[in-house]
């Protein structure tokens, strides 16, 4: 029976291109952020990450503003804002603080600059909880290629960039270009939290690069195991989300972010046992 | 080769945190191949000296020469063996096994995609020198805190630095531990040829066994070649009260 249906599942599956393409980048976005998402969590950055989502939503709405395409505008606004944010963490300004100033300031902005245009909030939704079906082609392999650079980076850096977060003055005495790595894992980190926007929007983001993260660490104990698992989880959410999407007619992103909280809560009480 | 007597050559060394100056006006010659010591008070200046001579702080003003190269040449082609004063790490964040952990300090040897075998093996033989080599595949946060100082000791050894500085390195060692460390110490001078800079609040070790004695409260106080050349009143001075010494001999379980 469940055989039987998998596979039919699967025919139904690769019959439309707006599903495979939704799958396939699903799983090459969600597989990069829940790379680079460990060090997320390893150094207590999530609010860092989902405060670039809202930053970002300032840039979609000057860009809707304009009528200009609105991601690339948002990616220049979320990466400069990481820069900015790296530079306030040397002003004394606790980096806690200047997220949060910086995370409603554009929120509020974007908001405004969108009512000010002539389609009124448009699409506000698709970009408040994003639409991973509606991915266009080139969007599509823009996502995928970055996601690549963002893969590729880490296996190479995964090291260096946990070392960092255990000892950094050591890690700086060691390899005197870490503060670069780190530089280029920040915008790395900026510019899939954007084009991850597409499939989950601004609100629900941060699910990507924070759950599969954790669930790995919990699991995992050691950080090298992490990565592994935190890939499978987030592979296994996220085509499984899209399947029960599609069959109960329900959208798509809360169906993703559903079953990652709900795999996250399962693993976090079985290990208690 | 070139032949410099000096390990370590510091002018007028001046370092603040903001509008505080932590060091003012510090010059200091170390020299090669000795056993130097660093005392003085809970914020004298310490641990802001040692981040300065491995250029982690940039200071206000001055130069630093280390083994006749100026510093920033010297650490671009060379390492350093470097143990931190334990609170300035963020150790329990990342789940790292002590393998790993040890392994930070060949950093620089790291290729693309890992490390080479002979570096491999000479970790685990530092490690076994240190014995923690049975504990290689031991979460680092769940060690016991002298341990882990052992792991971080072995770190700050497998690059095979000429110049090895130590931040208060017995802190959470117990009195074996302590012994241990020390008999390791004597151990590396001999064999290695290494110049040692070391933190300790430990007064009674440090006039046994250093070489020279190094005393930071915001500038250098004093730095003598022969203990005996201390004024009586030195630590009264220093510390703003007597130090008794303590004889470690008397200490040793093993005694
Ligand atoms: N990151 C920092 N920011 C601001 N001030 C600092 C910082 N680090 C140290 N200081 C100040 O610089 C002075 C010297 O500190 P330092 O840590 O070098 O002392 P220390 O001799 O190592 O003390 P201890 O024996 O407690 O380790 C102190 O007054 C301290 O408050
Ligand atoms: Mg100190």
């Amino acid at each position: 029976m469940l055989i039987t249906g998998t596979v039919t599942l699967m025919l139904e599956l690769f019959k439309y291109s707006f599903l495979q393409r939704a799958v396939v980048v699903g799983m090459f976005t969600g597989s990069a952020l829940a790379i680079l998402g460990i060090v997320v969590v390893m150094r207590r950055m999530a609010f860092f990450g989902s405060g670039l989502a809202h930053i970002a939503f300032g840039g979609i709405g000057l860009a809707v503003l304009l009528g200009i395409s609105p991601f690339p505008v948002a990616v220049i606004f979320s990466v400069c804002a990481a820069v900015f944010l790296g530079y306030l963490r040397t002003q004394n300004v606790s980096e806690d603080t200047s997220i949060g100033i910086l995370f409603s300031l554009s929120m509020a902005l974007g908001v405004i600059l969108l009512s000010l245009g002539k389609k009124g909030y448009g699409d506000l939704t698709s970009y408040l909880f994003g639409d991973i079906l509606a991915i266009g082609k080139y969007e599509a392999r823009v996502m995928i290629i970055v996601s690549m650079i963002g893969m590729v980076f880490m296996y190479l850096f995964h090291d260096h960039l946990a070392y960092f977060t255990m000892d950094e003055d050591y890690t700086k005495l060691m390899y005197p270009r870490m503060k670069f790595v780190y530089f280029v894992y920040l915008i790395l980190l900026a510019v899939m939290i954007v084009l991850a926007l597409k499939i989950l929007g601004v609100i629900l983001v941060s699910a990507l690069f924070i759950i599969p993260a954790a669930a790995g660490l919990i699991v995992g104990g050691e950080y090298h195991r992490a990565f592994w698992i935190a890939l499978a989880f987030v592979n296994v959410s996220i085509f499984a989300g899209i399947m029960l999407s599609y069959f109960l007619d329900i959208p798509t992103g809360p169906a993703i972010v559903v079953l990652e909280g709900g795999g996250f809560f399962s693993i976090l009480f079985l290990k208690k046992k | 080769m070139q032949t410099c007597e000096y390990c370590l050559k510091i002018e007028n060394l001046t370092v603040a945190y903001g509008k505080r100056v932590a060091l003012e006006n510090i010059n200091l010659h170390l020299s090669k191949g000795e056993f130097h010591a660093v005392v003085g008070p809970n914020g004298g200046g310490k641990t802001t000296l040692v981040k300065a001579i491995l250029g982690l702080i940039k200071p206000l003003s001055g130069n630093i020469m280390i083994f006749g190269k100026p510093q920033k040449e010297y650490l671009k082609e060379n390492t350093i063996g470097y143990l931190p004063q334990t609170h300035s790490t963020n150790i329990s964040r990342v789940p790292l096994k002590v393998i790993d952990v040890v392994l930070m300090g060949c950093m620089g040897y790291r290729g693309l995609t890992g490390y080479r075998k002979d570096v491999i093996k000479r970790v685990e033989k530092i490690m076994d020198m240190l014995e923690v080599l049975d504990r290689r595949n031991n979460l680092f946060d769940d060690l016991s805190g002298g341990l882990k100082q052992r792991v971080l000791i072995a770190r700050a050894l497998v690059s095979n630095p000429e110049l090895l500085i130590m931040d208060e390195p017995t802190v959470g060692l117990d009195v074996k531990a302590q012994k241990d460390f020390y008999t390791l110490i004597k151990k590396l001078r001999e064999q290695l040829n290494i110049t040692i800079i070391m933190v300790s609040h430990d007064v009674g070790f440090v006039f046994e066994y250093a070489d020279t004695v190094v005393c930071v409260n915001k500038r250098v106080h004093l730095h003598t070649k022969h203990k005996d050349e201390l004024p009586k009143d030195f630590f009264n001075r220093l510390y703003g009260y007597d130090v008794k010494f303590v004889d470690h001999r008397h200490g040793d379980p093993d005694a």
